[in-house]
């Protein structure tokens, strides 16, 4: 006989605390947000090693699951004012943000009648998790918007609005950086301005923008 | 026993995952953000133009304001010209000072420029005619080759100088294109 795995459980589950919340040290250090994921952690965890030793059939537990939904500059894809010119057209009234271009906060109300209008790094995106991401953008069901790809910003030929992630990637990373899909790879703490033009008439126009970013490698790939 | 070693494998999977997302990593993510423009009457808009004070300058006479304030310029049958008053002569250069105003009601500090008219901007048959606008009363810099700087919150007085030979037609009409950029 080698070695037996001794029937040994000390602890089934992590006692409840009063408060109700799960809570690991190593949460202390760490954003409001990351608690609800370090709290499952030790779960699963704690559950292993209670399971492993083999001495219950089944086990169950409650615990409270906290999720912070951050405000859009705090996210880890953090959508924030360009520090630029144009971010008088990006609205950060509320928790979402969104591209307003009404107020210029100069006594103008709008782009003109009938006119063509460019405005360059409305909002960034940066990345602000651990893992390089592709950052695109797509229109979302939009009549009047359109997605052109990074670095090509020009009005549309007819009323509509177009947005794309600008050129200044390109002095963030050195080489090719765009896919042919028109995604932009941003390492960890890296950030690309969204610009945006605009073909008016005399009517206003509207459209949902989505951002995404995709990890192009995961932690436990690596 | 092959059921605990199933079980501890989960778990330690399960750890891992949590320990790597613990970390700020994401696979995806998506956000949808709403994006509106808003058309402003054009003595509002972010790059403003607009009418001159007909009190204060009688050129203002020539613009007119049209859907959403856009604005045109009337080179005949003005009012405040005589009713036997139709237009510009021939072989003339007419110079009117201060017809309308450009205001930079955005965000950044632009360069204008108005484009010149001449004979096919007009018509395919046209010749004989050209049309210039200037910045205020300096008609000898026409803003087609000399753009002029308007600070944010600053504004322009424009003039619109003519410039006739003997054109083949009478009655010119056409679009001029004003440019703002960035400086």
């Amino acid at each position: 006989m080698g070695e037996v795995e001794r029937p040994r459980v000390t602890r089934d589950v992590p006692r409840r605390r009063p408060a109700g919340r799960v809570r690991s040290t190593r949460s202390t250090t760490m954003a409001n947000r990351r608690k609800f994921i370090a709290g499952l952690g030790a779960l699963a965890t704690g559950s292993a090693a209670a399971m492993g030793t083999g001495a219950f059939t089944s086990v169950s537990a409650d615990r409270q699951v906290d999720v912070q939904v951050a405000e859009d500059a705090n996210a880890f894809l953090g959508l924030d004012n360009s520090s630029d010119p144009n971010d008088a057209y990006f609205d950060t009234g509320s928790d979402e943000y969104a591209v307003n271009f009404n107020d210029s906060g100069n006594s103008g109300s709008g782009v003109n009648p009938n006119a063509n209008t460019v405005a360059k790094e409305v909002f960034k995106i940066t990345n602000q998790g651990t893992q390089s991401v592709e950052v695109s953008l797509e229109a979302n069901n939009s009549d009047d918007l359109e997605v052109q790809s990074p670095g090509s910003i020009s009005a549309p030929g007819s009323d509509g609005v177009r947005a794309a992630l600008s050129t200044a990637v390109d002095q963030l990373n050195s080489g090719s950086n765009t896919d042919s899909d028109g995604a932009v790879q941003l390492d960890p703490g890296q950030s690309v301005d969204v610009d945006f033009a605009i073909n008016s008439g005399t009517s206003d126009l509207s459209g949902s923008l989505t951002i995404s970013g995709d990890a192009t490698t995961t932690n436990a790939d690596q | 026993m092959n059921r605990r070693n199933f079980i501890i494998g989960v778990g330690s999977l399960a750890a891992g995952s949590a320990a790597a997302v613990g970390t700020g990593a994401f696979t995806s993510v998506t956000a949808d953000r709403s994006v509106s423009v808003n058309v402003a009457d054009e003595d509002k808009a972010y790059l403003g133009i607009d009418k001159l004070d007909g009190t204060v300058y009688e050129n203002a006479t020539f613009a007119q304001q049209n859907t959403k304030n856009q604005i045109s310029f009337d080179i005949n049958d003005a009012n405040g010209t005589q009713d036997s008053s139709d237009g510009v002569g021939l072989d003339s250069t007419y110079e009117f000072d201060n017809v309308f105003q450009i205001k930079n009601q955005g965000t950044q500090d632009v360069e204008v420029s108005i484009s010149e008219l001449s004979d096919s901007d007009f018509d395919p048959d046209a010749s004989g005619v050209t049309v210039q606008f200037y910045p205020g009363s300096n008609s000898s810099s026409p803003l087609n080759s000399s753009p002029v700087t308007i600070n944010t919150g600053n504004s322009q007085n424009i003039g619109i100088k003519v410039i006739t030979d003997d054109p083949s037609i009478d009655d010119f009409s056409a679009d001029a294109t004003i440019s703002a950029n960035d400086i």
